[in-house]
């Protein structure tokens, strides 16, 4: 399993690093805006990890003028360095970042 | 011996309900070992036939003394101030509570209908509903902001929906031992001893709170409500979780978040669309704060929370 | 005595939501005529409109302190079905388990805090039964009373583990529960059970052990129980059956003779994605229509629900389905028997009309051979209906507390089934669309529709056992079921009508009754008391 997560997160990584477009805007400014990306994420493929990443927004660097970052968002498990978001549920590394983005 | 009356006017009878779950002292230990003597309950005793009428006579022309007069339900004054939609032998129940509360020792306010307004009182408050002493947040209510009973106290406020046996017990039998006196209430007239501690005090989240773990849905056995799911228990003042509900447990230890029903705002938002069991956010970060911590120390709390957070708190921590 | 028609109104009748008024004719210590007011509207229907789709998740618990797991049951299987879940084995089971022991609860609190308090009142005092029954049943000191009533608040302990409290939780949610029970909760609840059935069920109820009990599978067999053995003459229950015989609450009561259960307890690998039309296949309790002039039964579908409102308090159209209603109050609700007098609709079903719900249709329908045969049957009380020459007093409040033993059972049987490391919860996807969602609450039929529209409530609706029992009279004048039951009573003490009380609380009705006599040919008023 742990070698499992290992390669998502490399293939997360290599993605975003190749200048994967991914919808970092709009931020999602209430929670009617927050449901309806999570709705879309719904409504893909559970092992649709480029799309998950597309509607998620992620970015591999921290974000916006607070430098906005994984690590301190509430999804985020620290020691297993995974989004648990339901919708997302993806390996992710501390200094990422995505517009469902909270704490 | 202390006389006891109990009506209900835009009630469920869940408060009636939650009083009879009861222990130490149950509800017959209360006529048994407190004296305290049940003139009537709607729910409870023997029917009175005529005497039920003769009876309220007598209590509001003083000829019988009323010590505890307990209401539950909201004050029905549809429509257009009449209160005619809830009748109660032979006229509206609002004008036999106007009645009563006036010769009344100590007048009780048990549940939030009787409290605040409570669910009746949700917009558009088709029922014209209101609290005794209150309208939500507003001071006023039926009965009118400067209001005393005998005793010299305002309505004493029990609210929750419903109110947990023990708040309502220990009021009743404070006050029918002579401990009225001792009672101190808080600026919504709750009783300062169930109603100054937080509904998270005393609950088995708190480490997840603490950690910042977030129960992401319903059904896990980790994380803590207030982030994803909507709890109220930093912001709701109650014992819920110091005296446990049916001896057994509470809302947010079982999975289920705060709604904040001992405040004057619930159902909180009017339960309107994307309102019910979400954490209302605004650019990602929760709009009701845990009660005085402010936005800025927030985010430091969540960094540094995040920083120390130990492996175990993202493990399933009530497991099988 | 001249053979004069008198009049009673009987205000407040007990207990629950709000206040029911219950007025009488009598004529030679009959009733000839019954109407039956309920007198609160508070408006969930007209609440719920525009607010969030989980709103009713919320609310509807609050419209009863008693029944609130069953509003909250609709509530979540009515959303269920708008949204197209998918429910797991182990929210099915655990919503059903918190169902149950809510019924549980109201066995013995409704028996010794609101039914058997009747016995001990001076109407039955020459009965050979009255001193024992003071002894008991006296409210707040009988010893019964006071182990009745305490024990009750057992059972929703369990609730507690599941939900966190009870009354009031909202635990039961589209695609789950909000729960993760673990062994320690499943361990609790056994010793909880346990405890209810060894310090109450069989040693003051039954005065036998349930398997003995579950042995009764007609009206003879229970006559050969009650004398076997002194503890089993000497229990509650048979107290209870040979008193109510000594003072003859098995003469009196009939009503319409026909009757109606949603049916309840989904089997939890039956109903995992529900809908509408699948529910009736999926129960283990089967829902029906019982007649019992005809001896026919036959499936209920909620489609024929028909409520009609010419005699209530409404100011829109009748004769409709719930989704066609709009709930519009009438302003000034002036009290007219010839016209509008209640805040209660009246319920029918569109081809077999007014129908009684209830415990005891629940159990007549339970010994009908409709229905899958996997699904439960009971042959006992519909034996006994046939034997004692149709529904009374008593069979409607034996049958009540007959299905304690078969709710116990299935409560067992949930705490079996429980797979604890399965999941509790899957998360649905909101969308627009129409749900239903009912069950039996231990008083009777109950149901919710739902409409969602544009992400918000369109339209809630809806129906309780006691809008079928204390609804008003038809459009097409026919009298309500408890209107019905009322007729032919006898009047001891026109001036202390207390015989129309125990109809009134054979139904169990969720409203604070209250009676008022009257002379029917002169109009004079004889009697005005309150009872439950």
């Amino acid at each position: 399993m742990a070698s499992d997560k290992e390669v998502v997160l490399k293939a997360i990584a290599d993605m975003l690093e190749n200048g994967l477009k991914t919808e970092v805007e709009p931020f999602p400014e209430t929670d009617k805006e927050f449901g309806d990306i999570l709705l879309q994420l719904r409504r893909l493929d559970p092992k649709d990890l480029k799309g998950k990443l597309v509607v998620g927004g992620f970015v591999n660097h921290p974000y916006g003028p607070d430098n906005q970052r994984c690590l301190e968002c509430m999804y985020y498990l620290v020691h297993r360095r995974w989004c648990d978001l339901p919708e997302l549920a993806v390996p992710v590394e501390p200094e990422w970042w995505c517009r469902l983005w909270r704490i | 011996m202390a006389n006891l009356l109990w009506l209900q006017g835009g009630a469920c009878s869940g408060n009636t309900m939650s009083f009879l779950n009861a222990e130490e002292p149950s509800a017959c230990d209360l006529v048994t070992d407190f004296g305290i003597n049940v003139l009537w309950h709607p729910s409870l005793g023997m029917e009175l036939g005529e005497n039920l009428r003769k009876m309220l006579h007598a209590l509001v022309s003083g000829a019988m003394p009323l010590d505890i007069f307990v209401f539950e339900g909201s004050v029905v004054n549809a429509p257009n101030g009449t209160g005619e939609w809830n009748r109660f032998a032979g006229r509206p129940m609002k004008d036999w509570v106007s009645d009563l509360a006036k010769v009344a020792g100590y007048t009780v306010a048990i549940g939030d209908c009787a409290t605040w307004g409570g669910i009746p009182a949700t917009a558009p408050n088709p029922s014209e509903s209101e609290g005794l002493q209150f309208l939500k947040r507003k001071h006023g209510g039926f009965l009118g902001p400067t209001y005393k009973s005998k005793a010299g106290l305002p309505v004493i406020n029990v609210p929750g929906c419903p109110a947990h046996p023990d708040w309502i017990t220990q009021i009743v039998v404070a006050v029918a031992t002579g401990r009225g006196g001792d009672l101190t209430l808080d600026e919504f007239q709750r009783p300062k001893t169930f109603f100054t501690s937080f509904t998270q005090t005393g609950c088995t989240r708190n480490m997840h709170f603490a950690y910042k773990v977030s129960a992401t849905e319903y059904g896990q056995r980790k994380g803590c409500l207030f982030y994803d799911l909507g709890c109220r228990g930093p912001m709701t003042h109650s014992p819920c979780n110091r005296i446990l509900w049916n001896r057994q447990s509470s809302k947010t230890r079982a999975g289920m978040p705060c709604m904040g029903c001992t405040e004057p705002e619930f159902p909180f938002f009017d339960l309107m669309p994307g309102t019910v069991f979400k954490t209302q956010t605004m650019m990602g970060v929760p709009k009701d704060m845990p009660l005085g911590v402010d936005k800025a120390g927030y985010i430091k709390l969540t960094a540094a929370a995040k920083a120390a957070s130990p492996a175990w708190a993202e493990e399933d921590i009530f497991v099988v | 005595m001249p053979s004069a028609v008198q009049t009673l109104d009987i205000s407040p009748v007990g207990r629950v939501e709000g206040d029911l008024d219950v007025r009488v004719n009598i004529q030679d210590g009959v009733v000839v005529d019954a109407w039956t007011q309920a007198e609160l509207f508070r408006g969930f229907e007209v609440i719920l409109r525009d607010k969030d789709p989980q709103a009713g998740l919320v609310v509807t618990p609050r419209a009863c302190g008693i029944c609130g797991a069953s509003h909250l049951t609709c509530a979540a299987w009515a959303l269920d079905t708008a949204w197209q879940t998918e429910v797991p084995r182990n929210a099915i089971l655990a919503r059903n388990l918190g169902q149950l022991v809510e019924s549980l609860q109201s066995l013995p609190r409704h028996h010794y805090g609101l039914f058997m308090i009747d016995y001990t009142h001076k109407n039955y005092s020459k009965s050979k039964y009255y001193e024992e029954a003071v002894k008991r049943w006296a409210p707040f000191t009988g010893s019964n009373y006071e182990i009745g009533v305490t024990i009750s608040g057992k059972p929703v302990e369990i609730y507690a583990l599941l939900g966190g409290q009870w009354p009031h939780s909202s635990y039961m949610v589209p695609g789950g529960v909000m729960c993760a029970p673990t062994l320690t909760d499943v361990t609790r609840a056994w010793s909880i059970l346990e405890y209810f059935r060894r310090d109450w069920m069989e040693k003051i109820w039954l005065g036998c052990s349930l398997e003995r009990y579950e042995e009764i599978k007609s009206y003879d067999d229970f006559m050969a129980w009650l004398d076997e053995k002194p503890e089993h003459a000497n229990s509650d229950l048979g107290m209870f059956w040979r008193m109510s015989v000594d003072c003859g609450m098995d003469k009196f009561g009939k009503g319409h003779e026909k009757f109606v259960s949603w049916g309840y307890l989904p089997h939890e690998d039956k109903y995992q994605k529900p809908t509408i039309d699948g529910r009736n296949a999926a129960l283990i309790m089967k829902s029906g229509v019982y007649d019992g002039n005809a001896n026919s039964f036959k499936l209920m579908d909620q489609k024929h629900t028909r409520e009609d409102t010419m005699r209530s308090w409404y100011d829109e159209p009748g004769g409709v389905h719930p989704f066609d209603r709009k709930t519009v109050p009438t302003q000034k609700n002036t009290i007219n028997m010839d016209g509008q007098y209640s805040w209660s609709t009246a319920v029918r079903h569109d081809e077999s009309g007014r129908l009684e719900a209830g415990p005891l249709s629940r159990q007549l329908i339970a010994g009908g051979t409709h229905g899958e045969a996997w699904q439960h049957f009971d042959p006992l009380v519909l034996d006994m209906y046939r034997k004692l020459g149709g529904a009374n007093v008593m069979l409607r409040h034996f049958a009540r507390m007959h299905e304690g033993v078969k709710l116990y059972r299935q409560a067992e049987r949930a705490l079996r089934e429980f797979r604890l490391n399965d999941p509790w919860y899957i998360k649905p996807t909101e969308r627009d669309g129409r749900g239903w969602g009912a069950t039996e609450a231990i008083r009777g039929a109950l149901c919710h529709w739902i409409e969602v529209k544009d992400g918000k409530i369109k339209n809630y609706q809806i129906i309780a056992p006691t809008t079928w029992n204390v609804g008003p009279r038809s459009a097409d004048g026919v009298r309500g079921p408890m209107e019905q039951a009322l007729i032919g009573s006898p009047i001891r003490d026109p001036h202390d009508p207390v015989e129309v009380g125990h109809v009134c609380r054979s139904y169990d009705s969720c409203l604070v009754c209250t009676v008022h006599a009257h002379d029917a040919k002169t109009g004079e008023e004889l009697a005005r008391f309150r009872t439950a």
